[in-house]
């Protein structure tokens, strides 16, 4: 038998052979050692388990209508954002990267921009664009809500807004509305958690009731763990846990999208429910849309928001 | 149909928008899963991976080899998320396998045995196991384990997307892989005792 400090020498080599990138020689070196070494066996052993184990773990996927996703913001990237992105181009291609140009940049955009280009009107039905969407307000009763991790009472309802990234929980007997710069309004039940998403949210578990006004058909989605709901102009009601996501429709149309399913429109009167791996069962319901309260967001659309 | 990605390429310059999805369609995995391992959250790596798309079709027109398009979304993707623990000042570096809990929940066969095999480790050994053990190295090695077992570069390819010699991504390969027997191992031992 060799010496420990060759096994300690083989040893090195074991990760290398179990992926096949030893020379021959060396490949024909190990191979005899392991043949005489009960303990480089069992690292071979361990070694080969582990790699093949690796190799075994599966790429993550991320989720049904990703690509659509993708897809859709670039078919709608607006001229205003193709301006700022030639800007950045500009500024980072030069020793200019200082304030003084950018603001004088500013100040020009400000005054070629007419103003509805960057303040988006509610309710005329134009629909402003998404990534341009300013915080919506948050409306609840009942308690206190969690918004990311920090728990505000219900005394600061009104005063608090959401943006893109931020996430938000109600908690037992809460309800809370959301309510977006152009109308629209999604009612969130007790117990519900989701993310507030550039283009709409990720519903993680509990019930919503979306409402949307003014977007464009296509442009505003909930997504959950096994399905895309993506509005086709319409009000909605979406419930998410346990693997399950079931959809029902009050008014207008949506479209469903799962890893089997390509964008079911479901119609007024109508449900869906996703189950695991995006099976997808539909039908007409018996019964109205039970949506999960009235909005509590006032009717003033204009003094809800914050730009 | 399965198009070279220099075709697609060549189609979406032409100004055809549309085929852009088949790139999509065929790096999403492998991007979104490059990108979930290295900030190791789901929503913020749905989000960046949006975004490393959309940016790599504003620079389709850059692109100097479509051949190489692989190595160069990958690498978008890397530096997107490395920029993202930047930004956000991540500890990006391992945490300890001191915790018992864990050391429970992975290994609770060994609970009740006092001789264990490597056979009969290797036999408890699972991809989710092994995915939390490469969560919990730091970065750099968890982009290299991922990138060559999880997604299946070469390493010739992994070195081009990290920019790095060839040399330093098969010693990082090596020691990630180290690292990850001794952590098993030592979940395994003191789970034993």
């Amino acid at each position: 038998m060799e010496p420990m400090d060759k096994c300690k020498e083989y040893r090195e080599l074991i990760p290398e052979f179990v992926l096949d990138e030893l020379d021959a020689v060396e490949m024909d070196r190990l191979d005899a050692h392991i043949g005489a070494c009960h303990r480089c066996r069992h690292e071979l052993v361990l070694m080969r388990g582990l790699t093949e184990n690796l190799a075994a773990v599966e790429e993550a996927d991320p989720g049904p209508g990703f690509a659509r996703q993708v897809m859709s913001r670039i078919h709608s990237e607006t001229w205003l954002e193709r301006l700022s992105r030639l800007i950045s181009t500009i500024l980072d291609s030069r020793p200019l990267r200082v304030a003084v140009p950018a603001l004088a940049l500013g100040a020009l955009l400000l005054l070629v921009i007419p103003p509805r280009a960057i303040r988006a009107p509610s309710g005329d039905g134009a629909g402003p664009e998404l990534a341009a969407r300013p915080s919506m307000g948050l409306y609840w009763t009942g308690g206190s809500i969690v918004v990311n991790n920090r728990s505000h009472p219900e005394a600061e309802s009104g005063r608090l807004t959401l943006e893109k990234g931020d996430s938000v929980r109600t908690t037992a007997s809460t309800r809370l509305t959301m309510a977006y710069p152009e109308g629209s309004t999604v009612d969130l039940d007790e117990n519900t958690r989701l993310l507030v998403k550039t283009d709409g949210v990720f519903l993680s578990d509990g019930k919503i009731a979306a409402s949307i006004e003014g977007l464009e058909p296509e442009s505003f989605r909930v997504e959950t763990k096994n399905a895309v709901i993506t509005h086709l102009g319409t009000q909605f009601t979406v419930e998410a846990g346990d693997g399950r996501t079931h959809v029902e429709v009050a008014s207008g149309r949506v479209g469903v999208t799962t890893d089997r399913v390509n964008d079911k429109v479901l119609f007024p009167g109508q449900f869906a429910t996703v189950v695991g791996g995006g099976e997808l069962e539909y039908g007409s319901l018996q019964r109205p849309v039970a949506g999960v309260n009235a909005s509590l967001a006032p009717e003033n659309v204009d003094v809800r928001f914050l730009y | 149909m399965n198009l070279e990605d220099s075709e697609i390429i060549s189609e979406v310059l032409d100004g055809r928008k549309d085929r852009f999805e088949l790139l999509i369609q065929k790096y999403q995995s492998k991007v979104f899963t490059l990108v979930l391992r290295l900030v190791r959250d789901r929503e913020t790596a749905l989000d960046l991976s949006q975004e490393v798309f959309f940016k790599i079709f504003r620079k389709l027109s850059d692109i100097k080899d479509p051949r190489r398009a692989a190595s160069w979304i990958m690498q978008v993707a890397h530096n997107s998320a490395l920029d993202w623990l930047k930004k956000r000042r991540v500890d990006a570096l391992a945490t300890d396998f001191d915790d018992q809990q864990t050391q429970q929940r992975m290994f609770p066969f060994l609970q009740d045995r006092v001789n264990v095999s490597p056979e009969d480790i290797v036999d408890r050994l699972s991809p989710s196991l092994l995915s939390e053990l490469v969560d919990r190295l730091d970065v750099k090695y968890r982009t290299v384990i991922t990138l060559r077992f999880v997604d299946g570069f070469s390493f010739k390819e992994i070195a081009e997307i990290l920019d790095l010699p060839l040399s330093t991504v098969k010693f990082r390969k090596h020691y990630a892989l180290q690292l990850i027997r001794d952590r098993w191992l030592e979940l395994a031992k003191n789970g034993d005792g």
